[in-house]
């Protein structure tokens, strides 16, 4: 296993498990968790970008959706 | 023997008035429909959103778009796990990845945006639809293998793989799929990509869509659940891929198909509102 799956596993494994342990303690935060969670992609190509500038495309692209629907749910939650 | 319970507080969102915290409830299938989802995906090799969408649906009792966002989160994640180890690997064609991801993106955004938008009936039966569609794909290839590979002769012009790769977006954020069902064929038809090639850079454009697609329904899907249902199809997924090799695939693909077949039907008859 080399370091970028090591990486990718620990991140899944640590957002994961706060997104279930959070969604009993304090919910109002599991939201933004399961974002975290699900923004493991990006975390993809954010440590695989040395091996293609490529990536970067893709990657830019996607943290700017994933960061516009983080606001909207922010502003919306008040 | 009771089963347990799960509920979980799901946002539903209103530009009015703000977001409101309902209860969402499900069983234990919550966490058995993913974990089974990702082991028959690794087995057969095809998709997990497409076991995925109609075992929480079905199953667990989920509404049918809480089930597409859930299933796009499992994918996300899955698929990342997948493309970080095919990455490592050197299989990707960084390049076509790139493309096709960037343009997938918005697709899937505006797949899941529609999605949350239309009554819950058309999307049983759009997904009921699909779910026909997918099973007499795997009936009638159920015995080719992953070396196979067919081509178009003289490929197909790039405004048509770009319109493709929007599509295959579309599709993934709607129904809760990957779109490697769009995806592959592109790679390997239009592109004439070598089959593990297309295999590795399929997975991590499907990867970077289903985020995408997750991302527009992450106002209303049942956020408590995410966790839960990310890492059982994770975990499902890693047991499945220990045991794939001296599984004969073609059984388990014609299985499948029947399992998906009664899914379609009972998913369209839902929709009749049966």
């Amino acid at each position: 296993m080399g370091w970028i799956l090591r990486v990718m596993v620990l991140y899944v494994l640590i957002w994961g498990t706060a997104s279930i342990i959070f969604s009993r303690v304090n919910p109002s935060i599991s939201i933004l968790l399961s974002i975290i969670l699900t923004s493991a992609p990006a975390v993809m190509l954010l440590i695989s970008v040395k091996r293609s500038r490529w990536l970067l495309l893709p990657l830019i692209v996607l943290i700017l959706t994933i960061t516009a629907t983080t606001i909207h749910i922010i502003y919306l939650k008040g | 023997m009771k089963l347990q319970r799960f509920m979980c507080l799901s946002t539903v969102c209103d530009e009015a008035s703000g977001c409101l915290g309902a209860v969402v409830e499900a069983s234990i299938w919550v966490v058995i429909a993913p974990a089974l989802a990702g082991f028959i995906a690794a087995l057969t090799g095809l998709g997990g959103g497409v076991v995925m969408v109609p075992a929480l649906s079905i199953l667990a009792g989920l509404d049918i778009g809480d089930a597409i966002g859930l299933s796009l989160a499992a994918i996300a994640v899955n698929a990342s796990i997948s493309g970080s180890r095919y990455i490592e690997q050197g299989l990707v064609d960084y390049g076509r990845a790139a493309i096709y991801a960037s343009l997938s993106i918005p697709g899937a955004y505006i797949g899941g945006f529609v999605a949350t938008r239309v009554s819950p009936r058309l999307l049983e039966a759009a997904f009921a639809i699909f779910l026909f569609y997918v099973s007499f794909t795997i009936i009638r290839k159920r015995d080719s293998s992953i070396t196979q590979q067919e081509t178009i002769e003289g490929g197909v012009s790039r405004a048509y793989s770009s319109v493709a790769a929007l599509g295959a977006g579309f599709l993934s954020g709607l129904l809760g799929i990957g779109g490697g069902t769009v995806i592959m064929p592109l790679l390997t038809l239009a592109e004439r990509m070598d089959i593990k090639r297309a295999v590795a850079t399929s997975t991590v454009i499907v990867a970077i869509t289903a985020s995408s697609g997750f991302a527009a329904h992450a106002l209303y899907v049942p956020y408590g659940f995410v966790g839960l249902v990310a890492l059982s199809a994770t975990v499902g997924s890693f047991i499945g891929s220990l045991i794939m090799i001296g599984v004969k695939r073609s059984y388990l693909k014609l299985l499948l198909a029947a399992t998906l077949l009664l899914a379609a039907v009972r998913m369209l008859l839902r929709a009749m509102g049966g």
